[in-house]
């Protein structure tokens, strides 16, 4: 299994928190691209285990991401036009070389967010993110497991009742007016069916003692000593990559021509660090899989 | 020692002009496991509630509810009160519908979520919900998401949440109404544990006696709101018989048989004329039937004169499948694959099947609603496509879905069903509609909102307007769930009807007794494919397991018994030497 789900929620929180926010507010290359390298080492990694929670699509995905980062990259030029390096004259406007670079940074920027977000799934497993909601606000917390249990039944309320209106006949009228009443009235009755639920969902919790004073909750995470130190790694790194961001030594002019500033060694420190934060977990399930061939091997 | 007592408890609903409960008192003892029996809408369910009473329903009460020596309801506002916590944790509640008691998203949450009510320490809720888990085998899907679960399970876990609380009292309200018959069962095997293994009162509402007699200690038959009767099976079954309540067809087999050819318990002592009916006590089960025939019948075994073929092969067919394969993904097996059936006209055809088994699948194509990726569905010889919008489902083609409440969308069952027949029919609808409810007996719930009807009433007003567009098939998934014995018999007599004007009726259930009396061809549907097509006598004969409990009782002392009708003849003819042996 993957390190980071066995540390207490709020390690791998931090972690999300912190690459994200530098990936979009640093504004550099030198960032973007170790978070999307991060991200796809780790996305691949577990993927390739089949632990990954949607793996199911991939290839599409995959696709979906790589039209996104082209779609940004190409049309960044039409909108901009700074730049000294024309390729070409479109309508009049020329098309720069600083303005498709930039626009290939920006979708690598985009698409290392994305790409995060899907792994925030595999970092922080469900009942423990419920877990960080139901110490700042319990009632909020029990609201969106009912909410998650009520939207797929929800679904398939819907489906079976348009199936049961179908087959009494219902959406056969060759009015397009009935049949749109029709759906109308079907919709007020899936209505009247969730009320009802809420009702009944309402009396069980009764039953069950809802209510009372002094209500606890049954999951609970321990800060250890582990999580301290893995805590305390995430905020050195991300401590020196923004001290390096604050001198300045990362930012990247782009207009008129690519410019930026001879890095020097806090600078150098601050994308290793940031690399080594992106890496993290991929370097963490690494470490797992190498310690479980050689616990399997003695096994 | 009494745990609960019931003190002349009277209640009436408000608007409603006749009491549901008049004067009720019982008294249930520390352990026992007592069931209050009764036919749908008789007030076994508004008496649960009266002792539940976090969800007790508004009206006008009176009496006292106690609950060990406690008082939980009363009038009389100056006794001693059970505390809310103790009335919470004390008396636990199971409802008929499994789906709409679950709360949360998770089964570990949902088994989590009473004791995090009651705000006990998360050290002690962690050792109850893993005790719990391990007494119901719930480990295998405790991380599971509680909408993904089967009917059954969600029931166990609706049963679990509510015994992880340490109740003394538990509460069920026809727990096992909506589970198909293996999961109904496993549901009572693990209410009889819980009885016997952890010491907990069990107070439940049925109208299945067949299931229920061999594990109560108590029954109490209500009736119009009242109790007519309390005691063992013994005291209901001779009361039933007596009266002849509508009740005493949801005994089991095996009494039945035994009160068709005794007279009664009482009178057993004095009948003779029945031949040497010999059993020490009153047979419950298939065993206790068992023992009852083999003792009148030694070996060889008899059996009965062939019954003449009844059905008319030379019908035309009317709704014909051949070839189906369906599946819900590309990446998932086949639901079906390769499944064929024919329905003829006049015919009753049920289709029997386990859990899963594709049976509501394959309504569902048969009705036109999904498509099979290969094979075709013919009604009366016209592929479902060819039909024009708006002539497939009206006049041709009706089905009954499982859960009848879908059908409904108007405020009351009057509005939708005056809608459904003046689809069909502008002028005369009212007419034919109130004609075909005065048939079906639910004229009385006319005005009422579907959602406020009992399982039974709302299955046949569904049905009504399913039969409102006149169809020449009708497609039927588990019509007689949920139903008391009554409703059962009212269906199946309206179904007939249908037949005698050349319907084409297709019933999916689980029910071997229902298609064994009712249907005129059966076929099993397994692993995709319908199998074992034939009449019902030859189909349940062939069947060891997948049969009716007569069959069970007779099989190998009187061959070709299906029902009890059969058994009682089968006896009754060796008396006046009918019966080759």
């Amino acid at each position: 299994m993957i390190t980071f789900r066995q540390r207490h929620p709020s390690v791998p929180l931090a972690l999300l928190l912190s690459v994200l926010l530098l990936t979009m507010f640093g504004q550099s290359p030198m960032l973007t691209v170790p978070a999307f390298a991060g991200a796809v080492l780790f996305l691949t990694a577990i993927g390739i285990r089949g632990l990954s929670p949607d793996s199911g699509s991939t290839l599409k995905s995959v696709l979906g991401y790589l039209i996104l980062w082209i779609l940004v990259t190409v049309t960044n030029p039409l909108f901009s036009t700074g730049g000294a390096t024309p390729l070409a004259f479109v309508n009049g406007r020329p098309y720069t070389l600083e303005a498709l670079l930039y626009g290939a940074h920006l979708g690598t920027m985009l698409i290392a967010v994305l790409l995060w977000f899907r792994c925030e799934r595999s970092l922080v497993p469900e009942e423990n993110r419920f877990f960080l909601f139901g110490r700042i606000a319990p009632k909020l917390a029990l609201l969106i497991s009912t909410v998650l249990r009520f939207v797929p039944l929800l679904r398939r309320r819907a489906a079976a009742m348009r199936n049961a209106q179908t087959a009494v006949g219902v959406y056969d009228d060759p009015d397009w007016l009935n049949r749109t009443k029709s759906h109308m009235t079907t919709m007020s009755a899936l209505t009247t069916w969730s009320l009802e639920h809420a009702i009944d969902a309402g009396a069980s919790m009764k039953a069950r003692g809802y209510g009372l004073p002094g209500r606890t909750t049954y999951r609970t995470c321990r800060f250890g000593a582990k999580d301290a130190l893995c805590m305390i790694a995430v905020v050195a790194l991300t401590a020196v990559t923004v001290l390096s961001l604050a001198r300045g030594g990362l930012h990247y002019d782009w207009y008129p021509s690519i410019t930026t500033k001879r890095p020097d060694g806090i600078d150098r420190a601050g994308v290793i660090a940031f690399s080594i934060l992106c890496l993290m977990p991929f370097l963490s399930y690494l470490k797992e899989e190498i310690r479980w061939s050689f616990y399997r091997s003695k096994m | 020692m009494e745990l609960l007592s019931v003190e002349n408890v009277t209640f009436r609903y408000p608007k409603a002009s006749v009491d549901a409960l008049k004067e009720v008192s019982l008294t249930v003892s520390e352990g026992q496991w007592a069931v209050v029996c009764g036919l749908s809408g008789c007030g076994k369910s508004t008496l649960l509630r009266m002792i539940k009473r976090e969800i007790a329903p508004f009206g006008d009460f009176h009496g006292t509810v106690r609950f060990d020596g406690h008082i939980v309801r009363s009038e009389d506002s100056s006794l001693p009160v059970l505390g809310d916590r103790e009335a919470a944790s004390g008396i636990g509640i199971v409802l008929q519908d499994p789906e709409s008691q679950i709360v949360t998203d998770t089964v570990w949450h949902e088994l989590a979520f009473g004791l995090e009510n009651l705000g006990l320490p998360s050290e002690v809720i962690r050792r109850r919900v893993a005790e719990m888990s391990a007494f119901f085998g719930i480990e295998d899907w405790y991380h599971s998401k509680t909408y993904e679960l089967s009917g059954g399970q969600k029931q166990l876990l609706n049963l679990a949440s509510a015994l992880v609380m340490n109740p003394r009292l538990l509460l069920l309200d026809e727990p096992t109404a909506q589970l198909d018959p293996i999961a109904a069962a496993e549901f009572r095997n693990v209410l009889r544990r819980v009885c016997s293994d952890l010491g907990v009162t069990i107070l439940m509402a049925e109208h299945r006696l067949e299931d229920i007699l061999p594990h109560a200690d108590r029954i109490f038959l209500m009736d119009g709101g009242r109790i007519l009767c309390s005691g063992g099976a013994a005291e209901l079954t001779d009361h039933l018989h007596m009266h002849s309540h509508p009740m005493a067809e949801a005994l089991s087999a095996a009494t039945r048989i035994y009160l068709a050819l005794t007279g009664g318990p009482a009178a057993s002592g004095e009948t003779a004329s029945a031949g040497d009916v010999a059993t020490a006590s009153l047979p419950l089960t298939v065993r206790d039937g068992r023992a009852m025939l083999r003792a009148m019948f030694p070996k060889p075994a008899a059996s009965l004169p062939a019954a003449a073929p009844s059905a008319d092969t030379d019908a035309t067919v009317a709704l014909e499948a051949k070839g189906l394969r369906f599946r819900y993904d590309r990446t998932l097996p086949d639901v079906l694959s390769e499944a064929s059936i024919a329905i003829r006209a006049g015919e009753h055809y049920c289709l029997l099947g386990g859990n899963g088994s594709g049976k509501t699948t394959l309504l569902s194509l048969l009705a036109g609603l999904t498509k099979p990726y290969a094979g075709t569905v013919r009604l009366f010889d016209r592929k479902l496509s060819s039909f024009a919008p708006g002539t497939l489902y009206r006049g041709n083609l009706a089905l009954l879905p499982q859960q009848p409440r879908d059908v409904f969308t108007e405020t009351t069952i009057r509005a939708d069903l005056l809608k459904a027949f003046s689809r069909v029919d502008q002028d005369n609808a009212e007419s034919s509609m109130l004609a075909l409810c005065e048939r079906l007996r639910i004229t009385g719930i006319l005005d009422s909102h579907p959602y406020d009807v009992s399982g039974g009433e709302l299955q046949k007003a569904a049905l009504a307007k399913v039969l409102a567009s006149r169809p020449k098939v009708l497609l039927l998934d588990e019509p007689a769930k949920g139903i008391d014995v009554r409703g059962k018999g009212e269906l199946a007599g309206l179904l007939r009807d249908l037949q005698d004007d050349g319907v084409a009726v297709l019933s999916v259930t689980h029910d071997a007794e229902w298609a064994a009396l009712h249907a005129d061809r059966c076929g099993l549907l397994f692993d995709g494919t319908v199998i074992s097509e034939a009449d019902p006598k030859a189909f349940f004969e062939g069947n060891a397991f997948y049969t009716t409990a007569a069959n069970r009782m007779a099989r190998g002392i009187i061959d070709g018994a299906i029902t009890c009708d059969d058994v009682v003849a089968a006896v009754r003819g060796r008396v006046s030497g009918e019966v080759s042996s």
